[in-house]
Formats: C-alpha cells, sequence, structure tokens
C-alpha cells in the first residue's frame, strides 16, 4: 500500500513539472514572438531585407490591407524598393496564442504612415500573423492585416 | 542504453513524418476548406463547428475579431444566397498549414443588412495530438476596387 502512495505522489509531482514546464515553454514563446514582431516592424520601417530573408519561411504569404497577396520574394522586393517610404509605424496590443511547441499565432494593431508603391497610406490595421519553429528559428508563415480606419 | 536507442527511433521516426506529410496535410486541409464552403453553400454551420479549434479567433474584413462561440453564433444569423471560393492554395509547414483563397458572397448578414462582398482570407490550422486538423484563425481583407 506504501508503494503505490508513494508512486502516486511520484506521479501527482512528475505531472505537475511537466505542467509547470509546459506553461513555462508557452510563456517563454509567446515573449520570443512578442520580441520578435517588433523586430519584424522595426525592419520593416528602415527597409531592412536581411531580416525577412532570415525570418519569413519559404512559402510566406502576405494578405495586404488592400486586398493584394505577396510572396516572399515580393514582400522583399517591397522593402528594397526605395521608393518606399515609412514615416511611422507603432505596433501594439500584441497577443500570442501557441498550438503545440512549433506553432504560434500574433494578433497586433499597426499603425502607420507611408508612401507605399505611390500611394500615401496613412491608416490603422489589425493583423494576425501565424509563427513557425523551423529548426529553432521561429519564422512567418503568413501575415494578413485588414484596414479599421484611415486611407 | 536500450533506452536511449529508444529515444533516437523515436525521433527519427517523427522526424520523417513531418518530412513527408506535406502534401497529403495540403490535400487534408483543402478538403476541410470545402467543408467549410459546403456549411457556407447550405447555411449549415453545424459543418464547419469541429473544424474551428476552441482557441480560434476570427479577423473580419472590418477588424473585428470574435471567438469560436461568436463566429458561429454569426454564422447561424448569416443566411447566404451564393457562396464561392477561388483560387484556394494550401501550404504545409510541418504540422501548421496555411490556406488562402478568394470569397465572394452574397446574401443576408448576421444584422439582417444585405450582404455582397469580395474578400480575401487566410486560414490557419494545425494538426491538432489527435491528429484532426483545426482552425486556429482566420482573417479576412476586402479587395479595394
Amino acid at each position: 500500500m506504501a508503494t503505490r502512495g508513494t508512486a502516486l505522489v511520484v506521479i501527482v509531482a512528475l505531472s505537475c513539472v511537466a505542467l509547470s514546464v509546459n506553461l513555462h515553454a508557452q510563456g517563454d514563446t509567446a515573449k520570443q514572438i512578442k520580441e520578435l514582431q517588433q523586430q519584424s516592424r522595426d525592419a520593416q520601417m528602415k527597409n531592412d531585407a536581411s531580416w525577412a530573408q532570415q525570418h519569413l519561411a519559404d512559402g510566406f504569404v502576405a494578405g495586404n490591407s488592400w486586398g493584394d497577396w505577396e510572396t516572399k520574394d515580393d514582400f522583399i522586393k517591397d522593402l528594397e524598393n526605395k521608393t518606399n517610404k515609412w514615416k511611422s509605424g507603432n505596433i501594439s496590443e500584441v497577443q500570442v496564442a501557441t498550438f503545440g511547441s512549433n506553432t504560434a499565432v500574433s494578433h497586433y494593431t499597426f499603425t502607420y504612415d507611408a508612401e507605399l508603391r505611390g500611394t500615401h497610406r496613412a491608416r490603422t490595421v489589425i493583423c494576425s500573423d501565424t509563427w513557425i519553429n523551423d529548426s529553432g528559428t521561429w519564422k512567418t508563415a503568413a501575415t494578413h492585416c485588414s484596414m479599421v480606419k484611415g486611407k | 542504453m536500450w533506452c536511449l536507442v529508444g529515444l533516437l527511433s523515436f525521433g527519427s521516426a517523427a522526424l520523417s513524418q513531418d518530412s513527408t506529410a506535406g502534401s497529403g496535410s495540403e490535400k487534408a486541409v483543402a478538403a476541410l476548406e470545402q467543408q467549410w464552403l459546403q456549411s457556407q453553400k447550405t447555411n449549415n454551420p453545424d459543418l464547419v463547428a469541429p473544424l474551428l479549434a476552441d482557441k480560434f479567433v476570427n479577423t473580419a474584413r472590418d477588424g473585428k475579431v470574435t471567438s469560436k462561440a461568436e463566429s458561429l453564433a454569426a454564422a447561424k444569423a448569416t443566411k447566404y444566397e451564393a457562396v464561392a471560393y477561388d483560387d484556394v492554395k494550401v501550404t504545409a509547414f510541418g504540422r501548421a498549414a496555411i490556406a488562402t483563397g478568394d470569397f465572394k458572397a452574397k446574401g443576408t448578414d448576421s444584422s439582417g443588412k444585405p450582404l455582397d462582398t469580395h474578400e480575401r482570407f487566410t486560414d490557419t490550422w494545425v494538426k491538432m495530438p489527435n491528429g484532426q486538423w483545426q482552425c486556429v484563425a482566420s482573417h479576412q481583407s476586402s479587395i479595394e476596387m
């Protein structure tokens, strides 16, 4: 009977440790994604294509708030296009949901003022980004934004 | 030692399953997108309910964010007369997949107003521990004319 009791205590203790490790890992992932989300926007503001090269997954797709699709190559070309100029850009209300150890979805608000492909866009959009863990590196598989206000 | 060998075998099997899942995963998710379309064509939200994860979040073209329960309630109140998906593409990333496409619909929206919309959508699917694919996020935007 004592052996069964000991076994039960050990099982409960191990379950608690496993649960604690899992919750800790989820928290770490959410924190990491929030930091990457900010880095992503900082890189966009600076037209830094190297960040996108490293952190956009092959097969990446972007759905922008005016209804166009962009592939990874299109997105990088846009970053390299010197006529695209960012006056301001601020992300807020970032929320991250994790699904297992290799997938996360972030939702956030992005307010920006920019000249993009010859069109002035000053707007607030709400976005959903899907992140996948590719051999230890978190990469964006998809982003999609819709306009909340602005032009 | 045997424990180590066992763990290495298990790791190798898991990795090989992931790397070969590609086209099978894409076909599975494409079929679920068709089931979603069917639920809209028949105005039957019961068909889409099992496809949505408990943590599902929908972001509509106007930026309105809704949970699974709210999305299903809206689906129940919406009456479609015509619905079509076009250019649906699915890309698998291990246990996640992204489906994109065009959505055209006519009918009456959840508030009873006439609905005539042309949107683009991105759906994020995750293969759950029970092996079922479920949609964890859907995002739509209007196409500017």
